[in-house]
């Protein structure tokens, strides 16, 4: 059975029949080109009586820690050693500050074979799916749970071997497969009879129960295995719908998708896997290699704007400087040069200065005797420059100089000295005053 | 995948990484002190166009006063006489002139007044304050008279004027520009 997906669609069968005819050969030819040309993935399942199922829980939550350990952890729990094993895990989840994996370990020999087996038949894989996985996930995506908790269990009735999944939710809790190698149908499910109440004995009697399979189909399919479970069983159970097609589509979607485990890994890599391993990786080191460069062009683009600027700066001020200092002008000695040049014509200009902003101690003058106004004061003696003033006088007022003090200040003077001489002839106080202008400047 | 991990081409994206990483340590590193240096010399243009800005500013003063033909500021006796019209007397000293830039000169006078109006001498002030070039008054002293509103002043100017032989700006040696 062959069934292909493509995106944005559902996966389909696109071939049933004979391994060896005419129709399945030109069927694989395609898939095998598809494959070469690294247009396809293709994937089987790995044989399931050979796969060993196994839910995985560490005493910690960390998914990166688990990512370490589990391999150690199913290496305790498998029939083989662990080195001799292809294997492969699902995503792990946190429960209850456990992490728990489920994993798959088949044999490398008997993974060796199994390709081979299939290389033989024209069916050149890329991937060996876990079988009960790509069941499981199929079976969750056609039948979603009801509740997060609800077990529930699905039984692959295969031609050489079956298989009875119990899972809770999303979730795969166990995986369990019963050989028969060659058997009929009624050898097969005298089989499935006697192990079948067992393996959902594991599960509580509300689990409803799903067949699928190559068993699984034809007319009266779905009477003769509900006569396989215990007499009297009221467990719900019900046939999916064209139910030999459920692996091969859970198959082909898991690799379309890239949600499917590869026990086909390392070592064992099919090759076109491999190239378009190397392909990616050479595309992460030429995408390194273009965000350097483009690094490196942005540093020296940053350098060169900066070096840019200082020249553009450099020029300018040598051109600045050239108009104060004149002819003669040392380049890298601008500021110095400038500097001795406006010291020397500072002491020149300044009377041209003192014309252009002629405010003189007539300003100051105004001022001080607008400040003096109504303040019960006689000036006798008064000498004012910008810098500062003397003022000789008397005062009639109960608050002598002080509102004059403060007018004084008030209007930008900073009062030095201040004297008491006495009274006059005519008995009133005589004051003396002297200050600096704080505000006028020197 | 080991294999091509350590291949030439991983080899030399492992290079130009770090070498992008140098780059920029390199560049994050130099960029203070750049900008730094780019800021002082940013610093030194603006003091420089300041400057510049001045000495335009003061040429150009000097250039509408000659282009005005008002190299000569008012002379202080004349300006008293008017101001005080008989009321008190004014004396005036002229100081000695000092040497300006570009051929001008900055010339003093003191103005020493008797029994004087208060009144009349914020005329006479105005007087040689308003005109171009103007005087510009360094230092004044007043002393009150026996009567109100009178006494004695004296007023310390300076005035910027074209010097007798500054004609020719470039013939002052001492004087830059």
């Amino acid at each position: 059975m062959l069934a292909k997906a493509v995106r944005g669609r559902a996966a389909r069968v696109v071939f049933r029949g004979e391994a060896g005819s005419r129709e399945a050969a030109a069927a694989l030819e395609e898939v095998r080109r598809d494959v070469a040309a690294g247009r396809a993935f293709c994937a089987i399942a790995a044989p399931a009586g050979q796969t060993v199922f196994r839910r995985l829980a560490a005493p910690f939550a960390s998914r990166r820690k688990m990512e370490k350990v589990w391999k150690s952890l199913l290496d305790v729990s498998l029939p083989f050693p662990v080195e001799d094993a292809a294997c492969a895990h699902a995503e792990s989840r946190p429960e209850g500050g456990r992490a728990v994996v489920a994993a798959a370990a088949i044999r490398e020999a008997d993974l060796a074979a199994e390709l081979e087996r299939a290389e033989k038949a024209g069916l050149e894989a890329t991937q060996a799916d876990v079988a009960a996985l790509a069941l499981w996930s199929e079976q969750v995506l056609l039948k979603p749970p009801a509740r997060e908790d609800a077990e529930s269990f699905l039984v692959w009735v295969g031609l050489d071997c079956s298989l009875c999944l119990r899972g809770r939710g999303t979730e795969l809790l166990a995986a369990h497969a019963i050989r028969h190698p060659g058997a009929g149908e009624k050898e097969r499910e005298e089989l499935l009879r006697k192990r079948l109440p067992l393996l959902l004995a594991e599960g509580p009697e509300t689990a409803s129960a799903w067949w699928a399979g190559p068993g699984a189909e034809g007319a009266g399919a779905a009477e003769r295995l509900a006569g396989l479970l215990p007499a009297g069983s009221a467990r719900r159970q019900a046939v999916h719908a064209k139910p030999g097609e459920l692996l091969a589509r859970a198959l082909a979607r898991r690799a379309l998708e890239g949600s499917g485990e590869n026990l086909r890994d390392g070592e064992a890599l099919h090759p076109a896997l491999r190239r378009r391993a190397e392909r990616a990786e050479k595309r992460l080191a030429w995408g390194a290699i273009a965000a350097a460069a483009a690094l490196v062009a942005l540093n020296a683009a940053w350098g060169t704007a900066l070096d840019r600027r200082g020249r553009a700066l450099k020029e300018e001020v040598h051109r600045v400087a050239a108009g104060i200092v004149g002819p003669g002008l040392q380049t890298g000695q601008e500021r110095l040069m400038a500097e001795r040049a406006v010291e020397k014509r500072d002491a020149a200009m300044a009377p041209v200065r003192r014309s252009m902003a002629p405010d003189g101690a007539e300003t100051a003058l105004a001022e001080l005797l607008e400040a003096a106004q109504g303040k019960g004061l006689e000036f006798s003696r008064l000498r004012l420059s910008s810098a500062g003033f003397s003022l000789e006088g008397t005062t009639t007022g109960p608050e002598g100089t002080g509102p004059l003090r403060e007018a004084l200040e008030a209007a930008g003077w900073r009062i030095q000295d201040e004297e008491h001489p006495g009274p006059d002839a005519a008995g009133r106080a005589r004051f003396l005053l002297k200050g600096a202008a704080v505000r006028h400047g020197a | 995948m080991e294999r091509s991990r350590r291949s030439p081409l991983f080899l030399a994206a492992a290079l130009a990484v770090a070498a992008a990483l140098a780059a920029t340590l390199h560049t994050a590193l130099s960029a203070p002190r750049k900008l730094a240096a780019l800021a002082r010399r940013e610093a030194e243009l603006g003091d420089l166009r300041r400057l510049t800005a001045q000495w335009a500013a003061e040429e150009a003063y000097l250039a509408r006063l000659d282009a005005e033909g008002r190299t000569e500021p008012v002379d202080p006796g004349e300006s008293a006489a008017r101001a005080f019209g008989g009321r008190g007397s004014a004396e005036v000293t002229p100081g000695a002139a000092q040497p300006a830039a570009d051929g001008w000169e900055a010339r003093e006078a003191r103005v020493a007044c008797r029994d004087i109006l208060y009144g009349d001498l914020s005329v006479f002030l105005d007087g040689v304050t308003g005109t171009q070039p103007p005087w510009r008054v360094r230092e004044i002293s007043l002393e009150a008279g026996a009567k109100p509103g009178r006494g004695a002043a004296t007023v310390a100017l300076e005035a910027l004027a074209r010097a007798a032989d500054g004609k020719n700006v470039s013939a002052d040696k001492n004087i830059p520009r």
